[in-house]
């Protein structure tokens, strides 16, 4: 190979970058001016619609959206334009964003075809911009199929615009359905997004819990997780429980359905912690004496239960309670003592009189975790007792 | 006679072979250079794109994450560098400062100015470090912020007791003298988020030097006044952006700089933690991560973030930045001869084959090839070998070929980040970017050469440059 070569090559490259660097930075800037005139134009044709929009019908209007809004730099006009619409003209708004519904469904023959990307931001539109509730089956079933697809961006929004005006079922239905495609999505956003639901919260908890055993351990964790922090009631066989017995009230049925999931060994280790935890912000006195027995759990490999029922613990205030907490103190593992310390001070328990036999006896590394803890609140604004 | 006729030919037998052997080396070097900067400004793009239209993480959905800064005698910087952690866009973090034995009132300054009170010294000591002397907690706002003053050992000793003193499961590591931007901890958990195999994320760290920050925005854009710190504007955007987006793609990333990382804890202390025995602990522990992950079968992730911007000084002087490039160099040098054992390892993937390759020639040794092949030339123009002309030619078009590289992964993230230049900072970066790869990358060949030759002297000095508040 001649030397000269490598030089060609070399200069070849370096044109092709400065006339990339050139031609892109002058794409950007007739983008933004193109940006500018759509949203410019977007906005006096939405402004025009909102003012004849009650006399005139929309017809009109929906096919030139139907028409523009396939494009995304369109869409995106629109979204500004209603965005400013919002600041200055909420409630004319709202009454314009319920008549021109229609044209999400327009649009989706349109988006079918589309990438992932535009789908999300169609996605996003809906959530944000799409008013009748419950929205028609046609548009919640689109949603619902983006749920499965592999861009973890359209499965996100996809689900968040299910949780904005989809129904309890469309959204249990969409959560089944994208564990079964085994695209990874974490139960933290599976959660939040049940979270988001802008409908009846125990509706949705009463559809999850339903379809409970259809899901993976990783999406039962997120609704386990939704359960406690929504606090929505909901027991599997419509409240009756999965023993068939019949309980006083649904949330009774709700607890004694999750100490059974608790106590049953062949359940996922991160699924039974989640049911600590609900148990530590549902409290149920039939659960107080599983939960002594786990703080007092010695097996190394499950110290991690034996931890979390130290903090569950912190609920459940008795003399049982205390001296179980005390005894944990003493364990050899570092988490189980740190929680229980702590535990013992949420539940108000005094240092001198309650501990005193701790903080005289020979166990150094129990006496310095209560030491600490009482200083860690007193320095954090917890108050010293 | 002959004997002279015979020394020539071995001298051009020997300057032919050298001449290959450069070819090669350059076209390799031009080729990783191309390939780093247009993959790297093509996600940028892709990723300003997505942003546009909505393809990012928009919910509340937080991990946890305590914020480790080991601090030395930081007595200038420390109390402001914690007030713009405490003033980040997420909702469940702490901060642990770490105080290693400084002379100076580090401590005092974050007692006084945080109302910290001294509490017991209750830690689980996971990782082995120097002993505590004592512990301080209190709360600014809804943050928990812990002082942890122990005896000296190195930053890397100093890491290893905030591991074991933070609460939360993931750690982030930051010098003292950098500034987290204000969606900074948010954008860096996202990859935890979006793939439950990520063990570690590495942030982009951009150069403070010309830039006004307020509350962790940025509120203007230019390139630095002074010319060292402008030049390494130029040299951060074509070797770490580009370099680490490109070595993204293959999980194949050696290094999270020091300045802003995330690590999953429980990883990393199995891995064994910060070696304090280097000086260069960042990338230690990033290439042990993958050993560990490797070797224990794990299925693992080492993410590159480019949209969590840390911001951090640059020296100033060539003097504070050959110190800093002094130490980076016998940093890559240990990791390098410590895990020496994955290189060209099937068993180790593209780390072992490309990653570690890629490091060995163009980073660790290309101060001494770059040197012995100023030196042929010179032997070769001595015996009237070298035509002078054409390899002057085939220098310029090198370094334009350099200098394009740098500008186009520059003006990439200018764009990318709706950053606006003025006219002149545009004609700077233009002329810098020729002198940076002529001039500055010569002096820092020099540099690195010097660290690798007076490796056993300097072994274990943390040579540091002065230090001065961010503009914030």
């Amino acid at each position: 190979m001649k030397i000269e070569w490598v030089i060609y090559f070399l200069m070849a490259v370096c044109i092709c970058m400065i006339g990339f660097n050139l031609v892109f930075a002058l794409w950007e800037r007739l983008r933004e001016r193109g940006g500018r005139w759509r949203a410019q134009r977007m906005g006096e044709h939405l402004l025009l619609s909102m003012r004849r929009s009650a006399e005139q019908g929309m017809s009109e209007h929906l096919a030139y959206l139907a028409k523009r809004l396939a494009h995304l730099s369109w869409m995106e006009a629109y979204d500004r334009a209603l965005e400013e619409q919002r600041e200055r003209n909420p409630q004319r708004l709202e009454d314009y964003l319920i008549a021109a519904a229609p044209v999400f469904i327009m649009l989706l023959p349109a988006y079918r075809s589309k990438d992932d990307l535009h789908r999300a931001f169609f996605a996003n539109m809906v959530e944000k911009w799409y008013r009748p509730r419950p929205a028609p089956a046609e548009l919640v079933s689109a949603l619902q199929g983006y749920t499965q697809a592999g861009s973890f961006y359209l499965r996100q929004n996809a689900l968040e615009a299910l949780a904005a005006v989809g129904g309890a079922r469309d959204l249990a239905a969409a959560f089944v359905a994208m564990d079964r495609a085994q695209e990874f999505h974490h139960p933290k956003l599976l959660t939040e997004v049940a979270l988001s639901f802008q409908g009846d919260a125990n509706h949705l908890a009463v559809e999850l819990v339903e379809r409970f055993a259809e899901m993976s351990p990783s999406a039962q964790v997120a609704v386990m997780n939704y359960l406690r922090m929504s606090g929505a009631v909901a027991a599997p066989n419509g409240g009756l429980g999965t023993d068939g017995r019949s309980y006083s009230t649904p949330r009774a049925a709700q607890e004694a359905w999750v100490i059974g999931l608790l106590q049953d060994p062949a359940q996922d280790r991160e699924l039974r912690l989640a049911c600590l935890r609900f148990l530590g912000s549902h409290t149920s006195p039939e659960a107080h004496p599983l939960l002594l027995e786990l703080a007092q759990e010695r097996d190394e490999g499950a110290w991690e239960f034996s931890a979390v029922a130290c903090t569950v613990l912190a609920q459940y205030p008795a003399l049982q309670t205390v001296a179980v907490l005390k005894g944990c103190l003493s364990s050899r593992v570092w988490y189980v003592r740190n929680n229980a310390a702590a535990s013992l001070y949420n539940l108000g328990v005094s240092l001198e009189e309650d501990l005193g036999d701790v903080l005289d006896g020979t166990d150094a590394y129990a006496r310095e975790m209560l030491l600490y803890h009482w200083e860690r609140q007193s320095s954090t604004g917890g108050g010293g007792r | 006679m002959g004997t002279g006729i015979e020394a020539a030919a071995l001298v051009q037998g020997f300057l032919w072979w050298v001449g290959v052997f450069f070819i090669l080396y350059m076209l390799g070097y031009a080729v990783f250079l191309f390939l780093s900067v247009t993959v790297g400004s093509s996600l940028l793009y892709k990723r300003k794109r997505e942003a546009r239209y909505r393809n990012q993480l928009t919910v509340d959905c937080y991990v946890p994450v305590s914020i480790i800064v080991p601090a030395h005698n930081e007595e200038v910087t420390i109390v402001s560098s914690i007030e713009s952690l405490l003033q980040l866009d997420y909702s469940l973090y702490e901060v642990v400062v770490v105080d290693d034995g400084s002379q100076d009132a580090t401590s005092q300054r974050v007692i006084e100015a945080f109302g910290l009170q001294p509490v017991g010294q209750v830690m689980r000591m996971q990782l082995p470090c120097q002993p505590v002397e004592s512990v301080w907690l209190g709360r600014v706002g809804r943050v928990p912020v812990r002082l942890i003053r122990k005896a000296n050992g190195g930053k890397a000793d100093a890491l290893n007791m905030g591991i074991n003193a933070s609460q939360y499961p993931y750690f982030i590591c930051i010098d003292a003298d950098s500034m987290l931007q204000e969606d900074s901890l948010r954008e860096i958990t996202a990859p935890l988020i979006e793939d439950e195999d990520v063990v570690a994320v590495g942030g982009l760290v951009r150069l403070a030097n010309g830039v006004k920050l307020e509350h962790g925005r940025v509120v203007s854009y230019s390139l630095p006044k002074k010319v060292i710190p402008a030049m390494q504007v130029l040299e951060y955007d074509r070797s770490f952006l580009s370099a680490r987006i490109l070595l993204d793609q293959f999980n194949g990333n050696l290094i999270i700089s020091g300045a802003f990382g995330l690590f999953k804890k429980d990883v990393v202390i199995a891995a064994g933690g910060y070696d304090a025995s280097t000086v260069g602990e960042d990338m230690e522990l990033v290439t042990k991560l993958h050993v560990f992950c490797r070797g224990a079968g794990m299925r693992y992730r080492i993410r590159y973030a480019p949209d969590a911007i840390c911001w951090s000084q640059a020296p100033e002087t060539l003097h504070d930045l050959r110190k800093q490039r002094r130490r980076w160099h016998r940093g890559l040098f240990e990791t390098m001869a410590k895990h020496r054992d994955i290189f060209l390892k099937p068993r180790y993937g593209l780390v072992g084959m490309l990653s570690y390759t890629y490091f060995l020639v163009y980073e660790l040794l290309s101060p001494i090839i770059e040197l012995v092949g100023i030196l042929t030339m010179l032997l070769g123009a001595a015996f009237n070998f070298v035509n002078l002309p054409f390899m002057v030619l085939f220098f310029a078009i090198y370094a334009v070929f350099g200098a394009v590289m740098s500008l186009t992964a520059f003006f990439s993230r200018v764009q990318t980040r709706d950053l606006k230049l003025s006219g002149a900072d545009i004609l700077r970066a233009l002329m810098l970017s020729v002198i940076e790869v002529t001039a500055l990358r010569f002096v820092m060949a020099v540099t690195r050469m010097g660290a690798l030759l007076g490796y056993r002297k300097h072994k274990g000095v943390w040579e540091k440059a002065s230090r001065s508040r961010l503009n914030s």
